[in-house]
């Protein structure tokens, strides 16, 4: 009995440690209004594993999706889909410049960095993202922005990866952050 | 039965469907196999259709296994051959698809490894260093290009323009004053250029700050290589925040243009070496499927291809056990393939050659002393009725009585031996002919009119016997007219003799045209309500020398199917309800090897 009592314990530690480490790495995002446009500032931690980086110099391109949803949180009825918006990020390295190209699928427009830290960095921090018209929302409502990012390596079908299912996986999908969008 | 051949139809089409599928698989295999992304698009349907395959495939196949181990367990006709067979034809398609199997992963599988050999890894590693090394002298030249311009700026105001002015003078594409918090504030271009949305990284401003120059080569979004240099600006030190100056200097086209494609090169290679493992999984993958499908199909086929060559065989097997036991020959119009119409052919050529030899010898060896008995009590009786010989042999007159009774007695003795030999006579002479078989002579005949004629001989002798008949559209056919008549005799007669003591008698002719293989047939009915054939009739009516008459030879029959099989026809007899039916179908057009 002892046995299973330590074994307990352990897994109590465990889950508490692995819990404080989630915590820890969890993003944050909040929202404002300026001129009549509702923008967000968003805090995701993306830090690239190792087989990424490898992909990444390899030639492989990785997007990063941010997938966000305004949904209208109501009491005793079924939440309401405001709407939602979809940005994208390919991240390339060029072999010959030896940087790290960050695209903005949606405006076009490019940054180029020479180390991977500087590239998690530039996304983990998203500045003054668009989301909704002013004139969209309802004031009384209880509007929540909820935030899915995922990485996804582009190139390598479902087959590929499927393939390769007992090795690591290149893909990963990021924490969900939630915020209010009124504050 | 019905029930059977549709399942038979259905499996025949998913086989088919699911070979069609395959080799669409394998053609699709064919094409992408030379661009790997092409297939890794492509392979996941593709996977999803030979899966299905093979499941279907081995139901199917395993279907089949189970019923020929079944009939083999059961020790059923011909079991063990086919099981030997299909075995036999499998294990020869399984052996080298297995063995090919294994050289084409080992043959892949090189052929992948060539992709990441090192060689190539390192030339190419070598060629990009080679193009950066060629653009290192440029790289300085901007530098230093650009640290004498940051000293000729002259002051905050006027920037802009003096940025512009310098831009000309240079060899910069573009010149840009920002602050520490990388803002803008001065451009040497109203345009938007190519380079307008790179701005440098908060860790090249700290370079630059640093080592007093930050420089790097980059690439632009439209996939050209430029230089771009950041230089603090000193002049301006008395700024709250401190400026820098970014210059950027475009790279000959032509070098950048060899530059992309080397690193466009570098790219593939490396992504390919990188998906190195997963390629050749599913390469070995689909391969595996596609083999494994192809060896169930040749198994399924292997068993499939032994269960009809067996099939014939089989047949020969069980007519063999049916002769043996006495039985009808079954009947073989149902023949498909050249085996079975041969072992078919041969048993009845067999058994008609058999017949045909019986009736032949004796036919002959009745024949030889029937002319000498005939001959004999001919002689006898001509002897003696004759009263001369009577008086010699008695001479009294007294005795007269007793003598006229013995002659009568001789020549009523001697009249039965001459009419029995000629009744035997008849009988060898039907045999000769049975055997002889004449070749027919046809001409185009109606066939209706031989029918009423046929009928009209009985009509008179069998007054209570209803006679009717139906006729279809044609009359004519192709035929021999003695022959035909023969038939409709012969019928007629059997039918008559069945219908003694029946009340309410009659005869039914009826003809019908038919279609069989796209070919025209008149199908000629004789239905009576006699008292039908006896079992043992009916298995074995279409042999010589069977009769169930008291008197009959038993040749009516044989010669009538033989007269129908000489004219390419098909005869069948059935009991009715109340009666039985005699059925011939004959092609209404002869053809030429008759």
């Amino acid at each position: 009995m002892l046995i299973f009592k330590k074994l307990f314990h352990i897994f109590i530690a465990f889950f508490v440690l692995t819990s404080g480490i989630a915590l820890k790495a969890e993003g944050s995002g909040s929202s404002y209004i300026d001129s009549g446009v509702y923008y967000s500032d968003i805090e995701i931690p993306i830090n690239f594993e190792n087989k990424q980086i490898k992909a990444l110099e390899s030639g492989i391109v990785f997007n990063l999706e941010l997938n966000l949803k305004i949904v209208d949180i109501r009491n005793w009825r079924l939440d309401r889909d405001i709407g939602e918006l979809t940005q994208i990020y390919a991240i390339e390295f060029n072999a010959f410049t030896r940087r790290y190209t960050v695209s903005n699928k949606n405006t076009g427009r490019q940054a180029s960095m020479a180390m991977i830290k500087e590239v998690s960095e530039y996304l983990s921090r998203i500045k003054k993202l668009p989301l909704v018209d002013d004139s969209l929302l309802d004031l009384d409502a209880n509007y929540t922005v909820i935030l899915d990012s995922r990485l996804r390596a582009q190139g390598l079908s479902q087959w590929m990866k499927t393939i390769s299912f007992w090795s690591e996986s290149l893909d990963s999908d990021l924490e969900q952050i939630q915020w209010q969008l009124f504050k | 039965m019905a029930t059977i051949q549709i399942k038979a139809k259905t499996t025949k089409r998913i086989i088919f469907s699911l070979i069609f599928l395959s080799v669409g698989s394998l053609l699709a295999l064919m094409f992408a196999a030379d661009n790997p992304n092409e297939l890794n698009k492509m392979q996941s349907s593709l996977l999803v259709v030979n899966i299905l395959s093979f499941v279907v495939f081995l139901i199917i196949v395993a279907s089949s296994a189970k019923n020929l181990l079944n009939d083999y367990r059961k020790n059923k006709l011909g079991a063990k051959l086919r099981l030997r067979m299909s075995l036999a034809f499998g294990g020869l398609a399984v052996i080298p698809a297995v063995v090919l199997f294994f050289f084409a992963i080992n043959f892949m599988n090189k052929g992948i490894s060539v992709w990441s050999d090192a060689d190539v890894e390192q030339g190419l590693n070598n060629a990009l260093m080679l193009g950066r090394s060629a653009l290192d002298e440029k790289i300085q030249q901007g530098l230093f290009e650009t640290a004498n311009i940051a000293l000729q700026l002259q002051g905050i105001e006027n920037i802009d323009l003096q940025l512009r002015d310098l831009v000309q003078k240079s060899k910069a594409e573009q010149l840009v004053i920002l602050d520490s918090d990388i803002q803008v504030l001065a451009s040497g271009s109203d345009q938007i250029s190519r380079v307008s949305t790179r701005i440098p990284t908060l860790l090249e401003i700290e370079q630059a700050n640093l080592k007093q120059s930050w420089a790097s080569l980059d690439s632009s979004p439209d996939g050209s290589y430029l230089i771009r240099v950041l230089v603090p600006v000193l002049s301006f030190s008395s700024n709250q925040k401190p400026l820098y100056l970014q210059a950027f200097f475009s790279v000959d086209p032509k070098l950048s243009m060899m530059a992309d494609s080397v690193e466009e090169t570098y790219a593939r290679y490396g992504r390919l070496s990188f998906m190195k493992d997963p390629i050749q999984y599913s390469y070995i993958l689909t391969l595996a499927i596609v083999v494994l499908l192809a060896l169930l199909l040749a198994i399924y086929g292997s068993i499939e291809f032994a269960d009809r060559l067996v099939k014939p065989i089989e047949s020969l097997e069980k007519e063999a056990e049916s002769m043996i036991k006495n039985q009808r020959f079954a009947d073989s119009n149902n023949a498909s393939d050249e085996i079975t119409t041969l072992v078919n052919s041969f048993m009845q050529a067999q058994k008609e050659a058999a017949w045909s030899d019986v009736a032949r010898r004796m036919a002959h060896e009745i024949n030889n002393p029937l002319t000498p008995i005939q001959l004999s009590a001919e002689r006898i009786k001509k002897r003696f009725s004759s009263d001369t010989v009577f008086q010699s042999i008695d001479g009294a007159r007294d005795s007269m009585t007793s003598k006229e009774e013995d002659l009568n007695f001789i020549v009523a003795s001697t009249d039965t031996i001459v009419n029995q030999v000629e009744v035997l006579r008849e009988m060898v002479n039907a045999f000769g002919k049975f055997a002889e078989q004449p070749k027919l002579k046809v001409e185009r005949i109606n066939m209706f009119k031989i029918i009423d004629e046929a009928i009209g001989l009985y009509l008179k002798d069998h007054k209570a016997v209803k006679f009717s008949s139906k006729y279809a559209d044609n009359a004519f056919i192709d035929g021999d007219e003695k022959k035909l008549r023969q038939i409709l005799n012969n019928l007629l007669k059997n039918s008559i003799d069945a219908l003694n003591n029946i009340e309410n008698p009659r005869i039914t002719v009826a003809t019908r045209d038919v279609q069989i293989s796209n070919r025209s047939f008149l199908e000629l009915s004789i239905e009576d309500n006699g008292i039908g054939f006896s079992e043992e009739t009916l298995n074995k009516a279409f042999e010589p020398y069977v009769s169930t008459k008291p008197k009959g030879k038993g040749l009516g029959l044989a010669i009538v199917k033989n007269i129908v099989d000489e004219h390419q026809g098909h005869i069948a007899i059935k009991n009715n309800p109340k009666g039985a039916s005699v059925i011939i179908t004959i092609p209404i057009n002869q053809t030429s090897n008759l």
